[in-house]
């Protein structure tokens, strides 16, 4: 995939999410073309306190122990409040089969929750561009 | 052409033996418990009989791990099917963009091209004579000593300072990826699903 040497972060609304989301399998505005070494350490502590506080209560067995491993993750969709709070965050990943959505989490307050109710347009957005490797991952979170 | 053997050789050669006498501590954070998790992974080898019937899914690989196969007769390999764009500093670069591959080679290994090509972009505007300092480490961390005799020498800290950082980062990936927990953490969020939906009927 011609854009996986790039690591994009969009910091957006809920609202803003869920009006238009053709951006998210692409690399134009709101995206923003940032080093991974760049962003800034309270910003890649709370995306990873929302990851642990959401997944270690699903399964506290298998957490990722590292923020650093989060870049995995070369797409990060960050939702924030009119202030620039950070309420959720989905974060994706490109393939050579199409784009994957790894990891979700939200402050879990009201609005939190309604910014990660925006994954499902997004998982929508990255089937339709993908429709190979995301008709499987579909697939294979059904039997989950 | 620079030799690429030469730079190898220079790279391979040059680990101090006074790193295994001296402090085993090190200034930088440890992620990882081994830093070989941020390196390469063992390179597989296919008669071309077998590599012939499967060229196709070996390209796709070449894809997505970007890591290389080698192909022979028997078990010699002749010839090496690797990603393109992993190796394009060596094949199309200049100088300095291949000293730049070497240094990632050895220290960031098979990390994804998102963390590999800012560094190799960074190192290539690094001067020369600080690219063949970084070309001779073989591996990080860096020993306090040995950190302390090349930031002497280096004339541009910061470009070991952000090494350093992105080499943290290939470290953590690679041992989450070896603990399968990228998979695991994905299949959590399927369920996460549920939740949602949750949330959706009580908010």
């Amino acid at each position: 995939m011609a854009s996986d040497n790039l690591f994009l972060v969009a910091r957006v609304s809920a609202d803003a999410l869920l009006k238009n989301l053709e951006w998210v399998t692409s690399t134009r505005a709101p995206y923003k073309a940032v080093d991974p070494i760049d962003i800034d350490d309270d910003l890649l502590d709370s995306v990873f306190d929302m990851y642990r506080t959401t997944y270690s209560a699903i399964d506290e067995r298998f957490n990722i122990p590292y923020k650093q491993a989060l870049f995995e993750y070369n797409r990060w969709l960050l939702i924030e409040d009119d202030n620039g709070n950070l309420l959720g965050f989905v974060l994706i990943k490109t393939t050579p089969f199409g784009f994957k959505i790894g990891l979700t989490a939200s402050d879990r307050s009201d609005s939190g929750k309604k910014a990660v109710r925006v994954r499902r347009g997004v998982r929508w957005a990255a089937l339709l561009r993908s429709s190979s490797y995301g008709g499987q991952a579909r697939r294979r979170s059904n039997l989950s | 052409m620079i030799n690429l053997y030469t730079m190898v050789t220079l790279c391979t050669n040059a680990v101090s033996r006074e790193d295994e006498d001296m402090d085993k501590e090190t200034t930088q954070e440890r992620i990882s418990a081994t830093p070989e998790d941020a390196g390469k992974a063992p390179v597989a080898h296919l008669n071309i009989r077998d590599a012939r019937a499967k060229l196709s899914k070996l390209v796709s690989d070449m894809e997505s791990s970007q890591k290389a196969v080698t192909l022979g007769r028997r078990n010699s390999p002749t010839a090496v099917l690797t990603s393109y764009s992993r190796f394009e500093p060596v094949l199309n670069g200049d100088y300095k963009s291949r000293l730049a591959f070497i240094v990632v080679e050895n220290l960031l290994g098979d990390a994804p091209r998102h963390i590999r090509s800012p560094q190799i972009e960074e190192l290539t505007l690094a001067s020369k004579d600080d690219l063949l300092l970084l070309a001779r480490m073989e591996k990080l961390p860096l020993d306090r000593r040995v950190e302390s005799d090349l930031r002497k020498n280096l004339g541009d800290q910061r470009v070991l300072d952000r090494l350093l950082k992105r080499h943290q980062i290939a470290c953590a990936i690679a041992s989450a990826q070896k603990e399968g927990l990228y998979e695991t953490a994905e299949d959590l969020t399927s369920r996460i699903d549920l939740e949602t939906e949750d949330t959706r009927a009580t908010g």
